[in-house]
């Protein structure tokens, strides 16, 4: 999978999780662009992506991800 | 005391963010304190300093020990719909597997999270004022923890003589290095106890009030508990009881998943509920909360069944 269509995923996940249709993320994408980004939906994006993308996350490794653009890295390891 | 006197708070709230760049609402919070309340934060980070010899970024630590235990609890709760552990024998095995450090930097992240998590931090100024207007002679807090809450009613409650209990060894150390740290060291003002609540006998005592901070949630029988409460308690002392529903933690096993399965489990263990406060996730209301199965904070104000 290139990383456009980890994007391409990663961006209908978030629409989904968020509930909001105009949400665009980009590599440097972080919390405070996306209002309701707090730990608890963060934790459902975490376990949304994993089951989309059949990958397991830590959550020591998922905490430390400064922007999508890390969080797209780390899938990019594991698929 | 002036702005620059918090520089070192300042500095571990830039690298809170630093580390933990979802917790926006970190910044919300230390911007909306009050001197006073950046006083008591900032004197929790020097009592670390000072007694466990940490640095900021130790202390950094248990924070983040605390906080990826509680996100991947959250991860557990939201896939399986329960707690993981359900008895404190796997609670304890679970800790036992973790090195000796690991209930320290536990208790010291939950610590912090009184001034860095919404609910806590509701919470902790909600708790001060929740005694302003009662007062008596024999105060009980059961499960002192981290000790923030028995330090702060020994500072600022009006009865004459404190006792504190714990089945832990190293939160009665904690609590008691937190009460010499802030020099608040009259024997006769306070007492710490290793001791189990249920095996309290009734009628040994005349608490006028029973404080239970956030303990409920870690025992096995909740009713029980409720209900020794109930037992210690006469017709006057108030019973202070916080708690949470649908709120995972590795130390979690009494699950709660609404007020009203929690008022009827007073109701049936011989307490009248005087009021009940709910601190709801990010201020959301009750219905999308519990739909939603968001963590709510619970305060509730009690008295002896009569």
């Amino acid at each position: 999978m290139t990383r456009q269509e980890i994007f391409k995923n990663l961006n209908l996940i978030f629409q989904d999780v968020f509930d909001d249709e105009t949400i665009h993320v980009k590599e440097s994408t972080t919390a405070a662009d996306i209002e309701d980004w707090d730990s608890l939906t963060y934790v459902t994006l975490i376990i949304t992506i994993e089951k989309h993308f059949h990958i397991k996350f830590d959550m020591k490794e998922v905490s430390g991800f400064a922007n999508v653009g890390e969080m797209a890295d780390a899938i990019e390891r594991k698929i | 005391m002036g702005i620059s006197d918090f520089s070192r708070l300042e500095s571990m709230i830039g690298q809170l963010l630093d580390r933990f760049p979802f917790q926006s609402h970190i910044a919300e919070l230390y911007s909306g304190m009050t001197e006073q309340e950046k006083r008591e934060f900032d004197s929790c980070i020097q009592f670390i300093c000072d007694v466990y010899g940490m640095t900021e970024r130790d202390i950094l630590d248990c924070y983040q020990i605390f906080n990826d235990d509680t996100l991947e609890e959250s991860k557990y709760f939201i896939e399986h719909g329960k707690y993981r552990y359900s008895t404190y024998k796997e609670v304890n095995e679970y800790m036992l597997s973790k090195d000796t450090h690991y209930m320290r930097s536990y208790q010291i992240g939950l610590l912090l999270s009184l001034f860095v998590w919404p609910n806590h931090s509701a919470m902790r100024k909600y708790f001060l004022q929740s005694f302003h207007n009662f007062k008596g002679k024999l105060y009980l807090e059961v499960g002192v923890g981290h000790g923030y809450y028995f330090k702060t009613a020994v500072q600022s409650f009006d009865y004459g003589r404190f006792v504190g209990i714990d089945i832990s060894d190293d939160s009665l150390h904690m609590v008691q290095s937190f009460l010499r740290w802030h020099s608040m060291t009259q024997p006769q003002k306070y007492e710490l106890k290793k001791l189990d609540f249920l095996t309290m006998e009734s009628g040994a005592y005349a608490f006028d009030a029973i404080v239970c901070g956030e303990v409920l949630e870690h025992v096995e029988n909740p009713g029980a508990f409720i209900k020794k409460c109930s037992d210690l308690a006469h017709e006057k002392t108030l019973i202070h009881i916080t708690t949470a529903i649908n709120a995972p933690a590795i130390d979690h096993i009494s699950l709660f998943r609404s007020p009203d399965e929690l008022a009827n489990l007073f109701c049936e263990n011989g307490l009248t509920i005087l009021e009940m406060k709910l601190f709801l996730y990010r201020n959301k209301n009750l219905e999308f909360c519990l739909k939603r199965k968001l963590p709510i904070t619970v305060s509730i104000l009690a008295r002896k069944a009569s």
